[in-house]
């Protein structure tokens, strides 16, 4: 008898790629076409955000962390904020209205957020038309994101002690408008989906995650809530507003993408729940902390007054002094458990600022979770993993 | 809020005399112990029937360069338990100033600690002990050095750029075109030059 042996072949899945969703070298190890071994190669974004922000202020540090998910901007705003406002014990003082501003746009980045994942994970899986239609809706958010800071996308809104300046008049009724009728928009992008054949066997029973294998593997958010495990940040250390707020958590059963998917598209349901209700609760008030040690003052004070002058310069030079301790803030990021550890020692530079990335933990667990699939399922997982590598590669 | 001081009495009786420092904080209790001590902590974290802290959610390095005390390095890793999931650890571990550093990988425990422990190596120069798979991650390829260090400056040393004559990708030392501007801090150690 004659036999043969059969090897393994290494296939690379290029940095560029139509479905790797940014630079992701993955490098495949098959038999024929099922996946033996993935090994992701990452860092092809390292920009080096960490060692950045040690030589900058804590007000200078907040841009980058619009840079790190480049999909949901605030999000990221948002948890470098709080961060900031406990180690300087500001935590009980800010106002109400930039809370409740807070958690409108950090609902509304959940929904930017979803409608790229969702439709591109389906655009990667061969549905074309549903990336068009959820555009466009991101469109009429990045408007809201633009009238309200400027930018479309790097907003640089949410800052410590607040966010950096009043909604404009009017602006409340569009969102208004835009959340009215954003349901039926999801319905239509829904329809294409949700209870299409080829959509689900292209999903069902694809990358099941195990409860225990996503707790083993540092998964969070959408990811775990597919398994069963009902954990959302914002209930269990609620930050903000969101204590006072009725909405509820979608929980998976099988652990699989379509599972996840439909997750992801409860969620969107359920921010427009909270987004209404923060419009019917919204108070007047101030935007953001009266230290003025921590926000400058406005440019209008700052042309009679001296001591706005004063606190004006050394604010944008020498930024605030912080306190000498550390503090490890985490929110619910729409793609999972975002976390930001600062140090600080005494001086107006983080001494050492950690952030954690939900992707970075996901793409860990790609390896698991393509082992046996073949590689059109690898890149239905990496659509389903909502990987962004802005902040994988941070 | 009841829980996190149940939780943090019950792991301080039993480690009465063998934890260095420990500390609550909104909803984290901080542990520091010694480099032998970490495994067993660690298992007792995962395995005790009251404290389930089965799962590494992170893990990280700071470089504490000049300071009065010996330590160099302050490895952090964070735990979560899907019991109380509102309550995390973080367990503190220093390293000494010396020439190399290495600690044991808790990868084959912790499969989330693979990607991290590699991270930590590749940024710091930390090496894992039994890690399967341990080359870097972030940096680039032929990279030397670790870069999150703070004697490391933030500019780097070397520069990549594309050489027409060669027609290739080059590494040449680093040229930078005005000085390095320091605003000042004097806590920092990052300026070059």
């Amino acid at each position: 008898m004659e036999f043969t042996t059969l090897n393994n072949f290494t296939m690379n899945f290029g940095p560029q790629h139509p479905a790797a969703h940014g630079v992701l070298r993955l490098v495949l190890e098959l038999r024929g076409e099922v996946i033996d071994r993935v090994d992701p190669h990452v860092g092809l974004l390292h920009r080096g955000t960490e060692k950045l922000i040690e030589n900058k202020t804590y007000f200078q540090a907040l841009p980058y962390f619009d840079r790190l998910d480049y999909v949901s901007m605030m999000s990221q705003e948002h948890c470098y904020s709080l961060a900031v406002e406990n180690l300087m014990n500001l935590k009980g003082l800010i106002p109400i209205r930039s809370q409740y501003i807070r958690v409108i746009f950090s609902e509304l980045t959940r929904l930017l957020n979803h409608l790229l994942a969702i439709t591109t994970h389906a655009l990667d899986v061969g549905a074309l038309t549903p990336f068009l239609w959820a555009f466009e809706e991101r469109e009429k958010l990045m408007e809201f994101y633009e009238r309200v800071s400027g930018a479309r996308m790097h907003a640089a809104y949410i800052r410590p002690g607040g966010v950096s300046q009043d909604l404009p008049i009017g602006f409340l009724e569009d969102v208004y408008q835009f959340v009215s009728k954003f349901d039926i928009r999801l319905n239509e992008i829904e329809e294409l989906l949700t209870n299409n054949r080829i959509w689900k066997q292209r999903l069902v029973n694809i990358g099941v995650v195990t409860f225990d294998q996503a707790l083993k593997f540092g998964f969070t958010g959408v990811m775990i809530r597919g398994s069963g495990f009902p954990v959302d940040i914002r209930k269990i250390r609620p930050y903000d507003i969101y204590s006072d707020l009725q909405f509820d958590i979608p929980v998976g059963v099988n652990g699989d993408c379509y599972d996840r998917y439909l997750i992801r598209v409860e969620e969107m349901r359920q921010s427009l729940k909270i987004l209404k209700e923060c419009l019917n609760q919204i108070p007047d008030g101030l935007i953001c902390v009266r230290d003025q040690k921590v926000t400058p003052p406005t440019r209008a004070f700052m042309k009679f007054s001296m001591e706005s002058v004063i606190h004006h310069f050394k604010f944008y030079s020498n930024g605030f002094q912080v306190p000498d301790s550390e503090n490890y803030t985490i929110i619910e990021a729409p793609k999972g458990e975002f976390g930001v550890y600062l140090k600080s020692d005494g001086s107006s530079h983080p001494y050492r600022c950690r952030i954690r990335a939900p992707g970075f933990f996901h793409l860990q667990g790609l390896g698991m979770m393509s082992i046996g699939h073949m590689i059109a399922d690898v890149v239905a997982i990496i659509g389903t993993q909502d990987i962004v590598f802005g902040e994988v590669d941070r | 809020m009841f829980e996190q001081y149940y939780i943090s009495n019950y792991i301080r009786r039993i480690f009465f005399g063998k934890t260095k420092a420990f500390f609550i904080s909104s909803g984290i209790i901080f542990i520091t112990q010694s480099v032998t001590q970490a495994e067993f902590k660690f298992n007792f974290f995962v395995n005790d029937i009251s404290l389930r802290y089965s799962s590494l959610v992170d893990m990280w390095c700071t470089d504490y360069l000049n300071q009065v005390s010996n330590n160099r390095f302050e490895i952090c890793y964070k735990f979560r338990s899907f019991l109380h999931s509102s309550l995390d650890i973080i367990s503190l571990i220093y390293l000494k100033s010396s020439k190399n550093f290495s600690l044991n990988s808790i990868s084959v425990q912790f499969p989330s600690a693979n990607w991290l422990e590699r991270e930590i190596w590749d940024l710091f120069g930390i090496f894992f002990v039994g890690h399967p798979d341990l080359r870097r991650i972030l940096t680039d390829y032929g990279f030397s050095g670790y870069p999150f260090r703070k004697d490391f400056p933030i500019c780097g040393y070397v520069e990549v750029r594309y050489d027409d004559e060669f027609s290739c990708l080059v590494s040449d030392s680093i040229s930078l075109s005005q000085n390095f501007r320091n605003f000042g801090s004097s806590y920092n150690t990052n300026t070059w030059a």
